[in-house]
């Protein structure tokens, strides 16, 4: 009756796969080439759990592990088992074999890419042994490179059943950390941690909800712990150079910025990350070139286009910064920030009606954009247009803009 | 209309408009080689015209300058590459309102002739200085610097002492730094009603901007006097009416204050209704009564030596002068730190002006300071002068009186309202929204004009729109700019009251004296008087006291006000008219100052100013009177204990005024709880209202 179950559950996950039937010697002979892949599994999974990826001109060309985390364990063909140590038995019946050989099929296919055809034959290896643990591993790895957590969540408990695996708790975490659904992914890290799980990836993760919970020094707390377990983690390095950053210690983030960078320059977001704390600090030269070596490989990167023309406005650079921010709209049309910026730009500039237009399109594009208003406020006051300005902040102060200086003692006169 | 030509050394106030800098008298020679013309009648024409212009040149003064420049400018017509008539027309600009072209004269004077005169870099720095070229005034004033200049001083007929190179690179340097500041003020001119072509200076205003008087040298001046060294008219006294929204009625020649010398304003009392004058080197007074203005009368020996006393500001409490003196020292003995100092004076027991004091450091220094402004709140000074941190001429400060008195340290207003030029004469509005000052900027009318400015107070903090991706792991941006802290604003520190006093019955203007009392200290802060003509009156009130103000006319019951100003209070103005009764049978007034403890009939001490108010009344002014003292109640509680706690009261009232001498017999009380309201009972204000204590007129005999 259990057996029977667990084949169900399989077929449900397997639901949306194409059953491929190998022949024994096609077997034998995948089975032969697939010894001679090792460890590649490992190469893009990374990406697929949304690390990296979110920093949208991510460099494309690394072939190293750039995110400076722990590799994540992933499952491996026949005698390595997930977790350090541990073998797979050696299946006696043919049966057995055509599992073993059909799992480590699945495993070069995801290595290739085909995920979809490694979940099927991970579906196959499960419907000849749904006790098979590593199956469900390997296909539950192949759900997260495909961002279905649901499903590799699924996966992923069927195999902790199975197995004691620390690790594996942690990666169920990891998908609910995807989910947002934070709760029970610090459930599950917690429990990763009382089951002896110490990478640097778990207390890394446990540090990323704490900083989006804006709970800085609970997040800086495991940052560090993952720095203490892996000093080469650049993820936390990264990551705690933000917290401080949010703490206003400018000069820590500086620190911890420049240490991720070192460990892997390759990697835009800690070079744009140095970038913008330079600037916070106020050394918008070296914020500049910060930016620049990001350019230099994600040229079309908006979001540093339009900081390196803050830092150029911030130098009173001003002809420089408003190019810099149309290069940026030349990338992201819509991108009502850099409007803003220019704005601003012509503000200093004392081209206030250029400045009135810049500001118009932010808050066309943005309506919300407090801001913009307050900036087109300050245009229209220096272009004498006083009902206009008033009329632009008190806007602004209706869109939650609390630290407006006091200007209904000057309004008031022009009602 | 032919106007009478002088040239004599009358002191005016323009004076102080003096040029601080001094250019070399080059002997412009002309002769055949070096000045070609086409035709010997044309050089003949242009020998006059440059010799016409050399005699208005020598004079060194503004007026002289700008009657030489259309004399070279004809000159130079016939030969417009003669470097040393460039150079001079050059310096011309520099006294004109189109100061630009300065520079492109003397530029190709220079070009023509780097030899042209021994200053043209110094010449050349000062031209770019004045058009805000502060980094090119500043290569100039170094190349000046390398010039041995001693060695050709006595050649060039200059002194050497004129040249201050190192000094006019710092007003550079200053100026580089005020102008990274966005300009946080409008300036306009005042416009053709009040300004000329002729210089307009020295504008005084009521605290509430209703009146300014000014001085000006326009045409139409009393007598037609023309000063020939200025160009200009003698100084006569001009006033304007405020239309609202920056407009104002045309200027009016003060017939009946000016004279055929030189008049010329140089302070207004905060109501407006004392005016001081300057008259060659004294500071004279003049109040308004009615529609008319008293004879000006010089002010005491304190105030007025044989050395010149030029401007003049009174504390809104009229305790305090403050004026500017070049005496050598104060009557205390202690020196003048520079040329012109500023000096307080205290008014005494007597209503006299007592001796006067140098007010010392950090105000004055060893250079000079001019035209003292205490600004109504009695906390803030403007002054100008020409102390280190300037950037060129006179620049206008402000320092701050803390609360033991001390004045701060003070501080440059910076630009545009201070220029690389004198600037001087600057008065701020009650609302310390707007000032006026005199200057000679471009887009006036000519020579100085009147300038409106309006403080815009801080720029509001213009925040750059950024977002990072602050979390290697996540996918979203976050937007992450720090906000700007809120600045605070400068706050004046001010109430204005302000209305009209009338008679109740008839709404006749009144004259009313006005007593303002410090009810804490039970001391007079000040007096002052409503216009008998049309009953206005503008009280100052600094914050931070709590003032019983009240309008006695003779025939008339007093009339009181309590208005309190807590420290924190900013700028407001109470628009308050006041009806006077007349003393009949019947009549009431309510006694605003009267202040009970809490649920008590026990009077405060800050009562006593109001109870002498009705000694004073009972005893001295009316001693057969009788009256009734009403106490009254809001609709709080029951009748019952309303009825006790008013009867109550109004005797504590009928008590203090029997132990201060009012027979017994005089007096009768009774408590009306709140019965009689003047006000809803709705309302906490009206309630306040409704707490009063009165008393009623029952014969005057």
């Amino acid at each position: 009756m259990a057996k029977i179950k667990k084949i169900a559950i399989s077929k449900k996950l397997c639901i949306f796969a194409n059953f491929i039937h190998y022949s024994k010697f096609e077997i034998y002979f995948l089975l032969e080439m697939v010894k001679t892949i090792k460890n590649l599994f490992a190469i893009g999974l990374l990406s697929a759990l949304g690390i990296g990826v979110s920093f949208s001109q991510e460099n494309k060309d690394n072939k190293t592990n750039d995110s400076g985390m722990d590799q994540i364990i992933v499952p491996t063909q026949i005698v390595t088992s997930p977790t350090d140590g541990d073998t797979v038995n050696t299946l006696v019946n043919a049966e057995g074999q055509e599992a073993n050989v059909m799992y480590n099929i699945g495993v070069t296919q995801c290595n290739e890419g085909n995920y979809n055809d490694a979940i099927t034959t991970f579906c196959n290896v499960l419907q000849i042994n749904p006790e098979m643990a590593q199956a469900y591993y390997g296909r539950s790895t192949c759900y997260l490179q495909q961002k279905k957590y649901d499903e590799a969540i699924a996966d992923l408990k069927e195999y902790v059943k199975r197995k004691n695996d620390n690790y594996a708790t942690y990666l169920i975490g990891y998908c609910y950390f995807h989910k947002s659904d934070n709760q029970s992914a610090l459930t599950y890290f917690q429990n990763a941690i009382e089951q002896g799980c110490n990478k640097a990836d778990l207390f890394y993760h446990i540090g990323v909800i704490n900083f989006n919970d804006a709970k800085y020094d609970d997040a800086m707390k495991y940052y560090t712990r993952a720095i203490e377990i892996d000093d080469t983690h650049a993820f936390s390095y990264n990551d705690r150079g933000s917290t401080y950053r949010m703490l206003n210690k400018i000069d820590k983030a500086i620190e911890d910025y420049s240490k991720a960078v070192q460990l892997n320059p390759r990697m835009d977001i800690f070079k744009a990350n140095l970038g913008s704390a330079y600037r916070l600090n106020k050394n918008y030269e070296k914020a500049i070139e910060a930016y620049n070596e990001v350019l230099k490989t994600s040229p079309d990167n908006y979001i540093v286009l339009n900081n390196k023309g803050i830092a150029q406005y911030e130098l009173k650079d001003y002809d420089n910064a408003i190019e810099t921010l149309n290069e940026c709209l030349n990338k992201k049309k819509d991108y009502a920030y850099a409007f803003n910026n220019i704005g601003l730009c012509y503000y200093k500039k004392k081209e206030f009606s250029l400045a009135i237009e810049a500001f118009t399109k932010a808050i066309a594009l943005n309506p919300n954009y407090g801001e913009a208003y307050v900036g087109r406020g300050a245009a229209k006051e220096m272009a004498r247009d006083m009902v206009g300005a008033c009329s632009d902040w008190e806007k602004a102060e209706s869109l939650g803009i609390t630290n407006l200086n006091d200007y209904q003692t000057l309004c008031n006169e022009y009602k | 209309m032919n106007r009478l030509k002088l040239h004599i050394g009358i002191m005016t106030l323009a004076f102080i408009f003096v040029c601080h800098i001094s250019y070399s008298q080059i002997n412009i020679e002309i002769n055949k080689k070096e000045f070609k013309t086409e035709s010997k009648d044309g050089y003949k024409e242009a020998t006059l015209y440059i010799a016409s212009g050399d005699e208005y040149f020598a004079s060194k003064s503004t007026g002289g300058y700008l009657q030489a420049l259309p004399e070279y400018l004809e000159a130079n017509k016939y030969n417009s590459n003669f470097a040393a008539l460039n150079y001079k027309i050059g310096v011309c600009y520099l006294f004109s309102t189109e100061k630009k072209k300065a520079i492109t004269f003397l530029e190709k004077a220079y070009g023509l002739d780097p030899t042209v005169s021994v200053d043209i870099k110094y010449v050349l720095g000062r031209a770019y200085q004045v058009n805000y070229q502060f980094k090119e005034a500043i290569k100039h004033y170094n190349d000046f610097k390398k010039i041995d200049l001693e060695a050709q001083a006595k050649k060039a007929n200059i002194n050497i002492a004129d040249f201050n190179a190192d000094a006019r690179i710092k007003e550079c340097e200053n100026g580089i730094k005020f102008s990274e500041a966005v300009d946080r003020v409008f300036i306009d001119n005042l416009g053709a009603n009040i300004n000329s072509k002729y210089g307009d200076y020295v504008p005084v205003i009521s605290t509430d901007e209703s009146m300014m008087i000014f001085t000006s040298r326009r045409e139409g001046s009393t007598g037609n006097m023309f000063d020939e060294e200025r160009n200009e008219y003698f100084e006569d006294l001009y006033i304007s009416y405020s239309e609202g929204k920056n407009r104002w009625s045309p200027a009016m020649n003060m017939k009946k204050f000016n004279t055929t010398e030189h008049d010329a304003s140089a302070g207004l009392s905060p109501d407006g209704s004392v005016l001081y004058t300057f008259k060659n080197g004294d500071l004279y007074e003049s109040t308004l009564k009615g529609e008319d203005w008293s004879k000006p009368k010089a002010l005491n020996k304190n105030i007025n030596t044989k050395n010149n006393e030029t401007s003049i500001s009174i504390s809104s409490d009229g305790k305090q002068l403050y004026f500017v003196s070049d005496r050598p020292k104060d009557e205390y003995g202690t020196p003048t730190k520079g040329g012109r100092d500023i000096f307080v004076s205290e008014r005494n027991e007597k209503g006299e002006w007592g001796p006067a004091q140098n007010i010392g450091a950090p105000i004055n220094t060893e250079f000079d300071e001019e035209g003292v402004f205490i600004h109504p709140d009695n906390r803030t000074m403007y002054f100008s002068s020409k102390r280190e941190g300037t950037i060129g001429g006179y620049d206008i400060f402000y320092s701050e009186k803390d609360d033991d008195g001390n004045w701060g340290e003070p501080v440059n207003v910076g630009m545009p309202i201070n220029t690389p030029e004198d600037d001087v004469f600057f008065i701020v509005a009650g609302n310390g929204i707007y000032a006026y000052m005199s200057s000679a900027r471009e887009g006036g009318f000519g020579m100085q004009d009147i300038w409106r400015i309006t403080f815009l107070g801080p720029e509001q903090p213009l925040i750059a729109g950024t977002e990072d991706n602050l979390i290697a792991s996540s996918t979203a941006s976050i937007k992450t700019e720090v906000k700007q802290e809120t600045v605070e604003v400068k706050k004046v520190r001010l109430t204005i009251m302000k209305g009209t006093i009338t008679d109740a019955e008839t709404d006749q203007p009144l004259e009313s004296s006005i007593e303002i009392v410090d009810l804490e200290k039970d001391e007079v802060y000040a007096t002052l008087s409503s216009n008998a003509s049309t009953g206005k009156y503008l009280i100052s009130l600094p914050s931070g006291k709590n003032y019983g103000i009240t309008a006695r006319t003779e025939g008339y019951l007093f009339h009181s006000e309590n208005v309190n100003v807590p420290a924190t209070s900013s700028y407001q103005e109470i628009i308050k008219d006041i009806k006077l009764k007349a003393i009949n049978v019947g009549a009431t007034i309510i006694l605003s100052n009267i202040f009970f403890d809490y649920n008590k009939a026990t009077l405060r001490d800050i009562s006593k100013a109001e109870l002498d108010n009705l000694v004073r009344l009972l005893t001295v002014d009316y001693p057969k009177m009788v009256i009734e003292i009403g106490g009254h109640t809001d609709n709080k509680g029951s009748l019952e204990y309303n009825t006790k706690l008013s009867s109550n009261r109004a005797k504590s009232v009928v008590d203090y005024l029997i132990a201060h001498g009012v027979a017994k017999e005089r007096l009768s009380y009774k408590g009306y709880a709140y019965q009689n309201p003047i006000d809803t009972n709705d309302t906490e204000e009206g309630r306040q209202n409704n707490r009063r204590v009165e008393f009623k007129v029952i014969s005057v005999k």
